[in-house]
């Protein structure tokens, strides 16, 4: 299984939650989500790299008023990013199954 | 609702500094950001957002200059990219070429570094230039003395009188046993005055020589510390040393970093020179001429060399005032101790360097370079031309001249580089063998010093140029049609590759004859009849003990079963027979017992030494052949020679031996007058063994231990004593060796590439003549003709530059092989055949393709 990076997963995982997204609609699911502020210039290094591991494809869009009339770039995830994903969680979810019933040393005192 | 603009200079500083190719996107997820941040955190974070943001986008590489930088860059790259598919593609020829040229560039680096080393010795001492060693040229009649050595006395005198003088250090060698424990150390030292510690430059980890004036003042290494435990706790510690009889206390006064390999005088443990002083004989500290130290001086000036000389040779004059020879003290430059062979290198003056080594080194180390920078040349044209489509596309793209230029050039330094690094792993690897080869102590850390660097950039960057000029010269004025049509052919070239192939061949030919004829010479010394029997014979040489000592000990093996005859000797001495008539050199040897029965020497005319005669032992001597030639002795037996040494006068020759060589067979054997007079003491011993009874070597240690203790116990056998001596030989013909093999290695692949690059152009024509009907024999002799040729003129090149140099090297070698039809022979027949396989396995390929592959495109 490929290493997948932990800013890489999340940002993965947002995609394949949604169609065609570009960057500052990946940093505002984030922030919805997560509840901190992403860079937008760190989401565009990230997806860059996936793109170059095949992961990820991308188009340019159609320009908005608030761009100041340039285009967008579109993001999605690609059927290897939802396969390695999907095998990536599962196996976070095993190794999560074993803490279920968490010990004393976890309880906040 | 309208809302305030982001800050203006980050939005220009976006536009400056972002990627082109990125700027859309990038500005536009900016302004976006920016417009949902006012809303959901309000305008100031925003608006300090956007200018971090915008500063995180930028790219220094896109600013203006770097961005025409970049252009010339992109153009770089793609030549890199394009040579590095090239040789990707042609995997077994560029691996070659690179090989080769890995080959050539480590073995000439390594030459290099030798040489670096061995002629920089003494040079990084500040005072180096105005450092001297006393040396003297000695002139009696026609024979000229360089002796390396100087005495107590003339040092004290020119210290006194000579006001040029700034220091003066004595050197004295020494040899002792140093005892750890239960242990001990074999040790050997240098008494010196203080001066030296300066002059050396010294560094001092622990302590401090303080006066150094005591008899039993030491300093020690920080090396030697180590051995004995007493790093970090030295100074003030006893030294418990033996030089010969009793064990002596020293005390340790300092540790010194240890002194560089590449320093003259060198030594673990220096002692201090009074300690010579307070033991030496009178005579040793007064006489004049009694030259057995070594001194070192350093001068104000170094201009006034030549007068200092001239104070010396007078002070000569006055001490000497009777002395019929014809004596000059010199001065020896510090730097040149170590490579100049006539002074000698010996009383405290480390081994000096051999200067045919260095060359034959430097030598070879260049060949190899040079034959490398040659196939890589071949190689390249050859390669080229299967690439002149891709030159002409690109001038019909627009390419100049000079861009196809420079891509070929920055190709060459594309694979110069790979070579390059190539080069340095093969020469980290083989740097450990090689040091041990030359003893040294090379490491990889050599490796990293400024000069080195720097030489071996000059050397990657000249190959880079040299061997990918002329391809890239040729390449670049290809004519388009021609190329794109595929019938551009090099000829223009020719005669420059062939010529280059044919110095390839006589440089590889001459060292092969070299090795071929230092293998014949080195086999031909080894087996050289020394006129000794040394079979079963064991020697120990220079026992360090009282001569009645020395004679228990041979009466104690003399009980042993397996010993039958036991013998001992000096040394063989050197001093000067003068007569009315003539003068010359004589080597003159004291023997106790039967030597002559025991080494199955010759007596040739008279008798041997009879015990019962009581005259042999006082007055009768054994003269050799060479002698009597010498001395010109018509009948040489009861004559009376005027041979004198201490108080043996004018001795009676009782019989002559043969001329057995006493040292090595490398030099003719001197005139010799062997005697028992005690003159001199015996200091080795021979023992030959019974060869029935089997040698117990734990029998002999007990022995030796019960009389020399605490000195270890050593003996060889004289055999190997004999053939260590040509040590010398064995390396320089196992380097030679090395170097055929790289060289005709790199001749041959040069030929292959020409070969293939010949052949490449004339599929064409070899498919049509096999089309005629032309047979595989006449084919292979029609291709193989030209090749041949090239070859026998490296060879007859080869062979008489190979002569020159090899009867220079023979002529040192009284007793030698002939360089004749034995070796011409097998160096022709050797190079032939690696040659011919060459050229046969291209032709083979050709003459084997189908000739409708090659006829079809037509």
């Amino acid at each position: 299984m490929e290493l997948v990076g932990s800013l890489e997963e999340i940002v993965l995982m947002i995609l394949l939650r949604n169609d065609k997204i570009n960057s500052v609609e990946i940093a505002k699911e984030y922030y919805n989500a997560i509840g901190k502020n992403l860079s937008v210039p760190s989401i565009h290094v990230t997806l860059k790299r996936m793109q170059k591991k095949g992961w990820v494809k991308s188009e340019f869009g159609s320009p908005t008023a608030e761009r100041g009339g340039r285009r967008k770039r579109i993001y999605w995830a690609t059927p290897k990013a939802y396969d390695l994903l999907s095998e990536l969680t599962k196996a976070k979810f095993e190794l999560w199954k074993g803490i279920t019933k968490p010990s004393l040393q976890y309880v906040h005192t | 609702m309208s809302i305030p603009s982001p800050p203006k200079w980050a939005n220009w500083l976006i536009e400056k500094l972002c990627p082109a190719s990125r700027l859309e996107e990038v500005q536009g997820d900016l302004h976006e950001a920016y417009h949902w941040r006012v809303s959901e955190f309000g305008t100031t974070k925003a608006k300090w957002l956007f200018v971090a943001e915008a500063v995180k986008s930028s790219r220094i590489s896109s600013l203006t200059p770097f961005r025409l930088l970049n252009q010339h860059l992109m153009m770089y790259k793609n030549y890199f990219k394009t040579g590095w598919r090239f040789l990707k593609k042609n995997k077994l020829y560029s691996s070659l070429n690179i090989l080769g040229l890995a080959m050539g560039i480590s073995f000439c680096w390594l030459a290099y570094l030798y040489a670096d080393d061995e002629m920089n010795y003494d040079k990084y001492l500040e005072h180096h230039e105005e450092m001297y060693r006393i040396v003297i040229d000695f002139k009696r009649g026609d024979d000229l003395h360089h002796i390396g050595g100087s005495s107590n006395a003339m040092s004290v005198q020119f210290r006194e009188k000579i006001p040029e003088i700034d220091q003066v250090a004595r050197i004295k060698s020494d040899f002792g046993l140093i005892r750890k424990d239960e242990e001990v150390i074999e040790q050997s030292l240098i008494m010196t005055d203080k001066e030296l510690i300066t002059l050396l430059e010294l560094n001092f980890l622990e302590g401090a020589p303080g006066n150094f004036d005591q008899p039993n003042d030491v300093i020690i290494s920080e090396t030697l510390a180590g051995t004995l435990n007493l790093r970090g706790k030295a100074v003030g510690k006893i030294l418990s040393l033996n030089r010969g009889e009793d064990f002596e206390d020293f005390i340790i006064r300092g540790v010194y970093q240890d002194i560089p390999e590449n320093t003259s005088v060198r030594r673990h443990l220096i002692m201090s020179y009074s300690n010579y002083l307070a033991n030496a004989p009178e005579r040793r500290l007064t006489q004049w001429f009694d030259l057995n130290m070594n001194t070192l001086i350093k001068l104000h000036d170094k201009r006034t060399v030549a007068v200092v000389q001239k104070k010396m040779d007078e002070l000569h004059k006055e001490n000497e005032p009777d002395s019929d020879a014809e004596v000059n003290i010199r001065l020896q430059p510090m730097s040149q101790i170590h490579l100049n062979q006539d002074y000698g290198h010996y009383n405290g003056i480390a081994r000096g360097g051999n200067v045919d080594m260095i060359q034959l080194f430097a030598g070879i180390g260049i060949f190899c370079l040079i034959i490398s920078m040659i196939n890589y040349s071949n190689f390249n044209i050859s390669l080229y031309i299967n690439r002149s489509r891709e030159v002409a596309l690109r001038k019909v793209i627009g390419a100049e001249k000079r861009g196809i230029f420079s891509q070929l050039i920055a190709e060459s330094f594309l694979s110069s580089f790979i070579a390059g690094l190539l080069a340095l792993v093969v020469l980290i690897m083989i740097l450990p063998l090689f040091s041990s080869f030359v003893e040294k102590s090379y490491t990889a850390g050599f490796l990293i010093n400024l000069r080195f660097i720097i030489g071996a950039i000059v050397i990657l960057t000249a190959t880079a140029v040299i061997s990918g000029f002329y391809p890239a010269l040729i390449l670049s004025r290809f004519s388009i049609v021609k190329s794109l049509k595929g019938e551009q052919k090099i000829s223009s070239g020719k005669w420059i590759t062939q010529t280059l192939l044919g110095v390839q061949f006589i440089l590889a030919t001459g060292l092969v004859a070299g090795m071929l004829t230092m293998r014949e010479q080195v086999k031909f010394l080894s087996s050289f009849d020394t006129k000794i029997n040394y079979e079963n014979v064991i020697y120990h040489d220079y026992i360090p003990a009282e001569e009645s000592q020395v004679k228990k000990f041979m009466l104690d093996l003399e009980q042993l079963p397996e010993v039958e005859q036991v013998a001992a000797i000096s040394g063989y001495n050197g001093t000067r027979l003068v007569s009315e008539e003539t003068q010359f050199d004589v080597r003159h040897l004291r023997i106790d017992r039967d030597l002559m029965s025991l080494l199955d020497i010759e007596i040739v005319d008279g008798r041997n030494f009879n015990e019962e005669i009581v005259s042999d032992k006082a007055q009768g001597v054994l003269v050799n052949q060479a002698f009597v030639e010498r001395m010109g002795l018509a009948d040489p037996i009861g004559k009376v020679i005027p041979f004198k040494y201490n108080e043996l006068e004018n001795p009676k020759v009782i019989g002559v031996v043969e001329d057995y060589h006493f040292e090595s067979a490398r030099n003719a054997v001197d005139p010799l007058v062997i005697y028992q007079s005690e003159q001199y003491p015996i200091q080795s011993v021979y023992v030959k063994l019974n060869k029935a009874a089997t040698f117990n070597k734990e029998r002999f240690e007990q022995l030796w231990i019960k009389n020399f203790d605490p000195f270890p116990f050593e003996f060889s056998f004289l055999e190997e004593e004999y053939l260590a001596a040509y040590e010398a030989e064995n390396q320089m013909m196992q380097l030679v060796g090395i170097g055929c093999i790289v060289s005709i290695f790199l001749a041959g692949m040069g030929l292959l590439g020409i070969v293939g690059l010949q052949l490449n152009q004339r599929f064409k024509e070899i498919s049509i003549r096999k089309v005629l009907g032309a047979s595989s024999v006449n084919l292979y002799q029609v291709f193989t003709k030209k090749y041949i040729f090239i070859v026998a003129i490296g060879l007859a090149g080869g062979l008489s530059l190979g002569y020159y140099m090899i009867e220079d090297w023979l002529g040192n070698y009284p007793f030698r092989v002939d360089f004749g039809v034995g070796i011409i022979s097998l160096t022709v027949f050797l190079t032939l055949a690696i040659a011919l396989i060459t050229i046969v396995s291209q032709v083979f390929k050709v003459v084997r393709a189908n000739p409708v592959k090659f006829l079809r495109d037509e």
